[in-house]
């Protein structure tokens, strides 16, 4: 078996969107309330992770940022056929934006190897901006791949198929390459038995653990504090309001005419966003 | 290249009886110092996802193994401080005063318990226990079920982890499996080594949970009557448990002549009843749910209760016992004594099959036998004299309409003068184990269908809130079932004997077995190129099996769900 | 350290930049809305409305932007800037921006495919604060307390209001990053509104230089396609369109399937009881299945809202039910409901939506205040 690629993937511990989570007074979302899951998007990441070590050989290894809990996503990764991990977990970089995420991401790559293939997923879905993945592009000097939804490797190239608007771009890009895979990818294979068998080995020998689940902070992998955290990020949530619970509270609109009724309802529900003009596709 | 899987003990299924047989196991490991390995497999993505029951229990052998459990923080929903036996017709209910019925029916000091958050806090108290047994690794592998079993020399040597095994990377190996499951595995078992004479009959129970407005908490209803007045073996049951809820359910033998008898319908006709409209009018159903239960009792034992290489526990073996609606302490007991045989095998390093008789001998030395065998005629009675529930029943409940059950009870007596008192002497002497009539022969419960049964005409409750009604589909919802693409855990042998079967029943004007009786629409008949065709809506499925019992053809085969999937029953 | 820091340093001059898109030729409808907002932006602060374009062979594009209210466009044409790709575009935004003697104020690009793709790669080189996917945009004064970093304290009096829904949309966060400029933005398709088109108005076009790099060829684009036939799958529609028992009969479906027109990438959905009818095939069917829906916008005619119906549509962002009876479930569940029939209810529908698009009609307005 020749070195193989050498693939990363993104993962993030989101707070889990079924349960209620609390907010923190300046809008960042209270950690320790919230019950924690893998962002669902990453998942299909992963398996676009997977899939590439099991077609064209290598090794996969994910990397995280975030408390010490995040820890049990990193242990589903390998359940999952993940070969080893690494939490970047820092004190200092509590309240980063994307764009000091970017940068403290990009100092672990630099830290840890040669990429050949970087996958993250399309978001994640308590930020849902969808920047991380190109901001560490930027800072790697990387071409991108965003929206992918499906990808092969030919003489070393990766040809992917990347979703557009009312349509899709076939595109074939030189490694290395990050690519952030779009939902309509396909979706994460159930964990493995020997997977969970290997994470639960782990699990019992500490020692054993920290060769394969590598928790690194700031000074370890070259940062400069000041450009992560709060301190590092250029943009801030200045305040939240509540727009108000979704469901249970259905606002009705009888007794007028069809016209009326229509008019109602598209000024309460603000309908017209989802309405592209007819000056695009049709 | 990859090494092989093996523990010492291998569990199939995060049962009562297998999470006992854990703990119990780390307490005697704890003692010997030895080096164990166990691994436990439990289909459903938690500890208790998967499991239903009703529940009310002695607490004896929970006391047996957490003396203290109380302080243990062990889930009581309510100790029974009322508890009742009544006839239901189809507007009033009679109260069967203490004397005139059994003592098991008597649940007072009793706990009512929800076992879904009971296995749960049994798995959670085996993660601490293991805390402080370090010479035994435990590892529990919840979303993994077990497959097939992997027999190997005439030898249970393991079982595959995924659905389509083909190396032995799929499986699992054990010293020793312990099968806890309810027989969607352990029946390969029974069948590999030809353990069985008597087939298992089975019992479907359909429970809900309501949040009241009201607290009945400790009081327990055990009903007779509405809605199974056609000679449907079964009752009702009512618990109220903490919080201000309250359980309803019924049980329902599955060998009803009826072949459209819809378990979940014969609840919403039971909640009707103005007994129960009173109990659950303006409250809010939270959970719905449906499994099966072993009920032939004694006669439906395998002949042994171990084989080379494993022992069967709690359902697994049919330890359920009808008459004393006891099922949870008899698994835990099956476990219990289960760990020590196991410990003292490994210790001696003798993994033989003989080794394994102990544990045979022991729970036939103990209650769980000794009083299978006492009531081991008590679900036969009602067999062998279809009038106690096709006649004498109804008629008691009709007169309870019309304010005087003593009166349907000597109407009873005098409309078979001879009768009554010939087969219902007998009758009751099965009941109350006072005869022996030798071994008896049970056929399974699809065969007593008939296909062109007319059920008799009832009255029925009249005045009843709709919004307490839920349709079957509905009900669903309340299941939370969840599936995987790709789920396809119901086998269906031959389409061609599932379309003969619609057309059989269809031409009779009605449905198929497994359409009907379904407790959670999952089966449905589709017209495809003019063919009625059997087809199903897996992600609907609670998991029962109450359609590969009643299936007249034998074509379908429940299989154990892969990848967490099914129902969530935490809370039921 | 307490001392306040001159903070009229922070957000000098600077105009309002929009970056257009144009796919094949075709001036995206977002980067009219784009200049809808900035327009306001502009003016409430008094700067230029600013527009930067790139692709090749652009014809009236540069005009029909300022049409749309910006003061100057500038144009990079170029034919390896035909389609879009991130390195070349990005290096020509790069360079552009560094060309001008002081950053923009505010950038915007549309919240779409291309603009997240871009505008991330243009923050993360300027190390700029970007927001995505915002739904309102303003300017005002910001107070910044926070002391982690004393030297961005201080009052703060033109700052973009970046305005964003987080966190399940239950809330609303305003993103703000007044200490750098640009000041960057993604925003929503469909949500702003566009300025009135004024033809004939007049404005500054100006060419940008393309200079690429080896660098910038590492990917090439080997065909773009955009799919005209309505193949849409349930679990990837935006919109979907439902239908249920209360259509009366198959036919209904054609009046839903007219409906699902007026939207991009959406889908027609039925309940289990008119795919078990043979109304629709089962691929239609959604409520309680394996995969979980989670359209932007549900629209349910005629469906009473069956529990296990309700609960596979839970994810859905706006829930719209139409329907006969006021007493139906189904408007337990969505956020709006109308009373009525659908054969009266929906034409209408048709006919406003319609309304809206070629930019008359009705318009609730959730953009720029």
């Amino acid at each position: 078996m020749s070195a193989g690629l050498n693939i990363y993937v993104l993962v993030k511990q989101v707070p889990d969107t079924g349960s209620k989570a609390g907010l923190n007074p300046d809008g960042t979302i209270d950690r320790a309330k919230a019950k924690r899951m893998l962002n669902p998007f990453d998942r299909f990441a992963l398996q676009a992770a997977l899939h590439a070590k099991r077609t064209y050989g290598g090794k996969v290894t994910a990397i995280s940022m975030g408390p010490p809990p995040a820890v049990e996503i990193l242990l589903e990764t390998l359940e999952h056929g993940v070969d080893e991990a690494y939490l970047l977990s820092d004190r200092r970089l509590a309240a980063s934006d994307t764009l000091a995420t970017a940068y403290a991401l990009y100092k672990v790559l630099n830290f840890i190897g040669k990429p050949d293939l970087i996958f993250c997923g399309l978001q994640t879905t308590d930020g849902d901006t969808a920047q991380v993945g190109p901001q560490l592009a930027e800072r790697l000097g990387l071409p991108q791949v965003t929206y992918c939804e499906d990808f092969h490797m030919e003489d070393g190239k990766v040809h992917a198929r990347r979703i557009i608007e009312g349509g899709y771009q076939k595109v074939v890009a030189e490694t290395p390459l990050l690519i952030t895979v779009a939902n309509s990818y396909h979706p994460l294979e159930y964990k493995s038995f020997r997977g969970a068998y290997r994470v639960r080995r782990l699990a019992r020998d500490q020692e054993e653990m920290k060769k394969f689940i590598h928790t690194i902070d700031l000074d370890l992998v070259g940062a400069d504090p000041d450009r992560t955290g709060l301190k590092g990020s250029p943009t801030i949530v200045a305040w939240t309001e509540k727009v108000g619970e979704l469901g249970g509270s259905c606002v009705m609109h009888e007794g007028q005419s069809a016209h009326e009724l229509i008019q109602e309802v598209i000024l309460a529900s603000a309908l017209n966003q989802f309405l592209v003009p007819s000056s695009s596709t049709k | 290249m990859s090494e092989r899987i093996e523990y010492d003990l291998l569990l199939v299924g995060g049962s009562p009886s297998n999470l006992t047989l854990a703990y119990r196991f780390l307490e005697l490991a704890k003692e010997s110092g030895k080096k164990f390995s166990i691994a436990i497999l439990e289909k459903s993505k938690d500890f208790g996802a998967h499991i239903l029951s009703g529940a009310v229990t002695n607490p004896h052998i929970i006391e047996k193994v957490w003396p203290n459990y109380k302080e243990m923080g062990f889930p009581i929903e309510a100790t029974c401080t009322e508890s009742n036996f009544s006839v239901l017709g189809t507007e009033k209910k009679w109260d069967i005063p203490p004397s005139l019925y059994p003592k098991s029916f008597d649940k007072k000091g009793y706990l009512v318990l929800t076992l879904s958050y009971v296995v749960n806090w049994m798995a959670n108290q085996l993660q601490e226990k293991a805390k402080d047994v370090p010479n035994v690794t435990i590892d529990l592998f919840t979303g993994f079920a077990a497959h097939s079993v992997v027999f190997e020399d005439g030898r249970v040597v393991g079982v595959s982890v995924t659905e389509e095994a083909k190396t032995e990377e799929d499986y699992v190996y054990g010293k020793f499996t312990c099968f806890g499951d309810k027989g969607f595995i352990s029946r390969d078992v029974i069948d590999h080594f030809k353990l069985r004479d008597n087939p298992q009959i089975w019992s479907v129970g359909v429970k809900e949970v309501w949040q009241m407005n009201e607290s009945a908490q400790g009081k327990v209803w055990h009903t007779l009557g509405w809605p199974l007045l056609e000679g449907t073996f079964g009752g009702g049951f009512v618990y109220g448990m903490k919080d201000n809820k309250l359980t309803v359910g019924m049980v329902i033998s599955l060998d009803s002549q009826d072949p459209n008898m819809n378990p979940q319908q014969k609840l919403q006709e039971y909640k009707k009843h103005p007994f129960i409209q009173k109990l659950i009018n303006g409250g809010k159903l939270l959970k719905y749910g449906a499994a099966v239960l072993p009920e032939g009792g004694y006669y439906s034992l395998p002949k042994k209760f171990y084989v080379p290489g494993a022992i069967l526990l709690g359902d697994a073996l049919g330890v359920l016992d009808v008459k004393y609606l006891a099922g949870i302490d008899r698994s835990m007991e099956c476990g219990y004594v289960g760990a020590k045989v196991l410990h003292d095998a490994l210790v001696a390093g003798d993994t033989s099959e003989a080794s394994l008789a102990p544990y045979q001998k022991e729970l036939e030395d103990g209650f769980v036998i000794k009083e299978s065998y006492k009531n081991r005629y008590f679900r036969w009675a009602f067999i062998e004299n279809p009038k106690l529930l096709g006649r004498y029943l109804p008629d008691i409940a009709k007169s309870i309409d019309k304010s005087n059950a003593w009166i349907g009870m000597l109407k009873v007596g005098f409309k078979n003068p001879l009768g009554a008192t010939k087969d219902g002497v007998r009758s009751l002497s099965l009941i109350e184990g006072k005869i022996d009539i030798g071994p008896i022969k049970y056929v399974e419960d699809y065969k007593h269908i008939i296909p062109a049964w007319v059920p008799p005409k009832y009255d029925e409750p009249q005045n009843y809130e709709k919004a307490t009604i839920y349709s079957r589909v509905d009900a669903v919802f309340y299941a939370s079932t969840k599936y995987h693409e790709g789920n396809n855990h119901i086998d269906e042998f031959n389409a061609n004997t599932c379309v003969r079967c619609i057309g059989t029943y269809e031409a009779l004007g009605k449905t198929t077995p497994c359409v009907a009786d379904c407790t959670a629409e999952v089966h449905r008949v589709d017209i495809i190129d003019d063919v009625r065709k059997h087809g199903m809506s897996l992600e609907n499925c609670v998991h029962c099996r109450t359609c590969e019992i009643v299936c007249p053809e034998v074509n379908l085969r429940v299989k154990p769900t892969a990848q967490g999937s099914g129902p969530d029953f935490l809370g039921l | 350290m307490s001392e306040q820091p001159d903070v009229s340093a922070f957000c000098p001059k600077g105009d309002v930049l929009v970056i257009a898109e144009q796919i094949l030729g075709d001036l995206q409808p977002v980067t009219l809305e784009l200049l809808g907002a900035g327009r306001i932006l502009a003016d409430k602060m008094e700067r230029n409305l600013k527009c930067l374009v790139l692709g090749h062979n652009l014809g009236d594009i540069p005009q029909k932007l300022i049409e749309a209210g910006a003061d100057e466009v500038f144009v990079a044409d170029d034919q390896e800037l035909y389609l879009y790709r991130t390195l070349p575009y990005r290096r020509v935004v790069v360079d552009f921006l560094e060309s001008l003697p002081e950053p923009p104020h505010t950038c915007l690009l549309g919240s779409t495919t291309t603009g997240r793709d871009l505008a991330p790669r243009i923050s993360a080189h300027f190390e700029t604060g970007l927001t995505a996917d915002c739904t309102e945009l303003d300017i005002g004064p910001y107070d910044h307390k926070n002391k982690v970093d004393p030297s961005k304290i201080g009052l703060y009096p033109n700052c973009l209001y970046a305005i964003r829904p987080s966190f399940g949309e239950s809330l609303k966060a305003r993103i703000l990053g007044p200490w750098k400029n640009p000041q960057m933005a993604t925003t929503r398709p469909g949500v702003m509104t566009p300025n009135k088109n004024e033809p004939g108005r007049k404005g500054k076009i100006t060419s940008v230089p393309v200079n690429l790099q080896p660098d910038d060829y590492r990917l090439i684009v080997a065909d773009t396609v955009r799919e005209v036939a309505k193949g849409i799958k349930l679990t990837e529609a935006d919109v979907i369109i439902g239908g249920g028992y209360g259509l009366g009969s198959a036919d209904g479906f054609d009046l839903l399937k007219q409906l699902a027109d007026v939207f991009e990438n959406s889908a027609i959905g039925a309940s289990r009881k008119v795919v078990d009818l043979g109304w629709i095939p089962y691929q239609h069917q959604v409520g309680q299945t394996g995969k979980t829906v989670r359209p932007k916008l549900y629209i349910a005619c005629g469906i009473s809202g069956a529990i296990q119906h309700r609960v596979g549509m839970s994810k859905s962002g706006l829930i719209i039910a139409i329907n006969k009876d006021p007493d139906s479930p189904i408007f337990k569940f969505a956020h709006h409901g109308i009373v009525g029939d659908i054969y009266q209810i929906i034409p209408e529908m048709i006919k406003q939506f319609a309304e809206i698009q070629s930019g008359r009609g009705v318009k609730a307005v959730v953009g720029t205040h």
